[in-house]
């Protein structure tokens, strides 16, 4: 991750990171396999409760935050949608990236925020892309859905 | 006000401080009414770069000085260039004023270094001013408040 010292806002984020009004919550992570090595990828969403005001946030294991996008509300819905449209829109790669960071051993999801029925889908829509099969039912019990 | 997540380098720093990858620790503190001054080692334990950090609580008061991490001196010298404001830097007067009613932790500031500045500001004003008595009697064992400045 980039870390600049030289940063105003970066310092200010520092200290952020002690205000009981700054919450950070971890939502999915998972690896991405390329050129004989391996990337980390964790979903974070940062809520700011006196502001009433949310991101998701994409970090990479190499170069930090590769993604950032407002989340309307705390729902697993609006959460999941977030995560995803980056991805359905090609801004982060298409759909068929997601899924393979998704479907890797190390894949991690947090049910709390994640919604099972929409992320499914779009993990599905990029497996078959990729020519890959998804067992979606074994797939959900690995990552942490019940 | 303005939403600070709005700022992806405000957000990396909460997410770098928030993995360990930086470290916080107060070192000083201070007030020169109706600011409340915190000051704060801020280490990027990759980098091995540190920073004195000044920030005020009026949310508006951040000065980042480079420093050494883990010479003293280096530290204090950085340290006494963060009062950027009113008679700038070096002025013994405002950094006794500043200081008078505050604390630093001699792990970090050196208090053979602080105390001419401080005897000499109490001399500009005309204040009576012990440092041996200040730092002995409570000011510098205060540690200064841990957490987040308000």
């Amino acid at each position: 991750m980039n870390l600049d010292l030289n940063n105003d806002d970066f310092i200010l984020g520092v200290f952020a990171a002690a205000d009981p009004d700054l919450e950070v919550d971890s939502v999915a992570s998972g690896s991405f396999e390329h050129g004989g090595g391996s990337v980390g990828y964790e979903w974070r969403l940062i809520s700011h409760s006196s502001l009433d005001a949310r991101v998701l946030v994409l970090a990479n294991s190499e170069d930090g935050i590769e993604w950032k996008g407002e989340v309307s509300k705390t729902t697993p819905l609006a959460i999941t949608e977030a995560l995803v449209a980056p991805f359905r829109q090609g801004e982060m790669g298409g759909l068929s990236t997601l899924a393979c960071v998704l479907t890797n051993g190390d894949a991690a999801v947090n049910p709390k925020f994640v919604s099972k029925r929409l992320i499914v889908r779009a993990i599905s829509k990029g497996c078959a892309i990729l020519g890959e099969p998804f067992d979606a039912k074994l797939w959900a019990t690995r990552v942490g859905f019940k | 006000m303005n939403n600070p997540l709005d700022s992806q380098d405000f957000v990396a720093g909460a997410l770098a401080a928030l993995s360990g990858d930086i470290e916080v620790k107060p070192v000083a503190f201070g007030n020169y009414e109706p600011t409340a001054f915190q000051w704060y080692r801020v280490y990027d334990t990759r980098s091995d770069e540190c920073r004195v950090v000044l920030a005020g609580s009026d949310d508006a008061t951040v000065f980042c000085e480079p420093c050494s991490p883990d010479d003293k001196s280096d530290f204090t010298k950085a340290f006494l260039k963060t009062l950027k404001f009113g008679g700038g830097e070096d002025d013994p007067t405002l950094w006794f004023v500043v200081l008078d009613e505050g604390g630093v932790d001699p792990e970090w500031i050196d208090l053979q270094v602080l105390r001419p500045i401080l005897e000499k500001g109490a001399a500009e004003l005309g204040t009576n001013f012990d440092f041996d008595v200040w730092a002995v009697e409570g000011v510098i064992k205060k540690k200064p408040k841990t957490g987040r400045r308000k």
